[in-house]
């Protein structure tokens, strides 16, 4: 299971890159208040890569729905205390439903995703091992977690450049010891867009 | 100028970097890695009075974190005075590593606390003096830990805190206890209809059920226990003092989905039933001092099972001590924490 998932992984990783050069579509990077049930901290940054086209529909007269699948590469990092610290390297498929009054150019949007990533705990304190006999010290030690979950975002227009975005998550985390752990987090930050046209 | 300034942040940062051994606020986090298992230990407390106490949680399953996180009226006043050793065993609360069910036995549980208290003297030195003390499974596995002499030579004293001993005694000593507390709650008329139908099944399992139980018939007085329990707690017979969660979660150390995750795995049950053998035969190996704390209205692992340790070992007399809490179910240091901590201070004081 951990194997396909790994693969599926580094797949979707070649997908994302090969297929980067061909769209010129807004990309963007978020940076976000990673919560892990809410208050133990973190940070994440995520690379925004259009995959699907872009579709528009009308909503109202005034109002047109953009319809955009994007593959967001993300890097979480947050931090249990006296535990350890985390490191989540992921890959998210967002599906964005963006409204937009045509009149202004303001707008808000919704992205529910789907999210694969893999987890690594580094220790935190002094490790002894005894494999050797006796006790030896050792400078690194933690765990390893597949992680598969879903989420959804809700954001909109600060500035040209910039976004405000909140967001949930659930994670459902395959440890390498044979548990299965759910992880809730909130999500909160912006977007910043690199191309303003 | 920058040199200087180059030097004062070196010093500075590997300053801080440094950590006190000995302190009388110390909070240290150490991980044994050992035959697969990654096992947590917090110590935290005062470790400059060179005094350990250990404690080993329930379950098996369960965490020895839990006492620090949700049993501070308990664990807090204790470290004012002693180093506390809150160590979480293999595949239970916040342990990790791997999960190996051949692992998951009496004798590697012995094996892994022997480890502990030899890297806390690796760690601390020679001359720190431990204590150990263990509450439910953890009044198992201290016991059956100090059954052989060497092991009994590298702690000071033992302190049981609603251990279950001897596995089949425990049934007995469960049912004879719900059977006493219902016909005191009966001739209190409290709830009398409930706690009717419960002694006369009590009664029955005990003049009609197995003589020697098993993993699969305990499941009758555990259901009868588990009925008990919530009479108890619907009459308000015990104090609750537990701190709330959110400190827990947020400040120490506390996943809650990774402690409930690792309640769930494995038990050790039929284990415990063969052990009784051994525990009958060796009991008497114990010449510590040893103090048994029990809640009257523990129905789990009822006080008799701390009667039946302090009976049985060769300690001499006045180096037993039994204690029984009034307002106390099994979870006794959440019910009565003070007056725990206070009886566990007055016999390390005395045999430290």
């Amino acid at each position: 299971m951990k194997t396909i998932l790994t693969l599926l992984f580094l797949l979707q990783s070649l997908l994302l890159f090969a297929q980067s050069e061909t769209l010129e579509k807004p990309k963007s990077v978020g940076i976000h208040y990673f919560g892990e049930l809410g208050f133990r901290p973190g940070l994440e940054v995520d690379f925004g890569l259009p995959i699907l086209k872009n579709k528009i529909k009308r909503a109202e007269k005034k109002r047109l729905l953009f319809l955009q699948g994007y593959l967001r590469p993300s890097f979480a990092y947050y931090h249990y205390a006296h535990f350890s610290n985390n490191f989540l390297l992921g890959l998210k498929f967002n599906y964005q439903f963006k409204l937009v009054n045509s009149e202004n150019y303001k707008y808000l949007f919704a992205e529910p995703y789907l999210k694969i990533g893999y987890l690594r705990y580094a220790f935190i304190g002094e490790i002894f091992d005894t494999a050797n006999g006796g006790f030896e010290e050792r400078n690194f030690g933690g765990a390893n977690s597949i992680v598969l979950g879903a989420g959804l975002d809700f954001g909109g227009k600060i500035t040209n450049r910039f976004d405000w975005l909140v967001g949930f998550e659930y994670l459902a985390e395959s440890t390498d010891d044979k548990l299965l752990l759910h992880r809730f987090v909130f999500k909160l930050g912006t977007r910043i867009k690199l191309q303003t046209k | 100028m920058k040199k200087i300034f180059f030097l004062y942040l070196l010093l500075t940062l590997t300053g801080c970097a440094k950590e006190e051994l000995f302190s009388e606020q110390a909070r240290h986090d150490l991980w044994l890695f050992h035959e697969g298992a990654e096992m947590p230990i917090v110590v935290e407390g005062n470790t400059s009075s060179k005094i350990f106490l250990i404690l080993l949680h329930g379950g098996p399953g369960g965490s020895a974190q839990e006492f620090n996180a949700y049993s501070k009226a308990f664990s807090d006043p204790l470290e004012v005075d002693y180093a506390m050793v809150y160590y979480d065993q293999r595949n239970a609360g916040l342990a990790r590593g791997e999960w190996d069910e051949d692992k998951l036995t009496i004798e590697q549980h012995v094996e892994d606390l022997d480890k502990v208290i030899d890297l806390l003297n690796h760690k601390y030195g020679d001359d720190i003096k431990i204590f150990l003390s263990g509450h439910s499974w953890g009044g198992f596995l201290g016991t059956a830990y100090l059954l052989e002499p060497a092991r009994q030579a590298k702690v000071k004293a033992w302190i049981n805190i609603a251990g279950g001993i001897h596995r089949n005694l425990r049934n007995f000593h469960n049912l004879a206890t719900i059977k006493t507390i219902a016909l005191e709650q009966l001739a209190a008329m409290e709830n009398v209809e409930k706690w009717e139908t419960l002694l006369q099944d009590t009664e029955n399992e005990l003049n009609n059920g197995p003589l020697q139980y098993d993993a699969e018939t305990e499941s009758v007085p555990n259901a009868l226990l588990r009925r008990a329990e919530n009479l108890i707690s619907e009459d308000r017979l015990l104090d609750l003092n537990g701190n709330g969660g959110t400190a827990a979660i947020y400040g120490d150390n506390y996943d809650v989905f990774l402690i409930l995750i690792n309640g769930r795995k494995g038990t050790l049950i039929e284990q415990l039933y063969a052990f009784d053998e051994t525990l009958e035969a060796d009991l008497n190996k114990i010449t510590l001092p040893v103090l048994s704390i029990y809640g009257r209205y523990d129905v789990v692992t009822a006080a008799p099972q701390g009667e039946y340790l302090n009976a049985n070992v060769s300690t001499p007399e006045e180096d037993r001590k039994f204690v029984l809490l009034n307002k106390s179910g099994h979870s006794c240091t959440k019910n009565e924490p003070v007056v725990i901590a206070e009886e566990i201070k007055m016999f390390i004081e005395k045999y430290q």
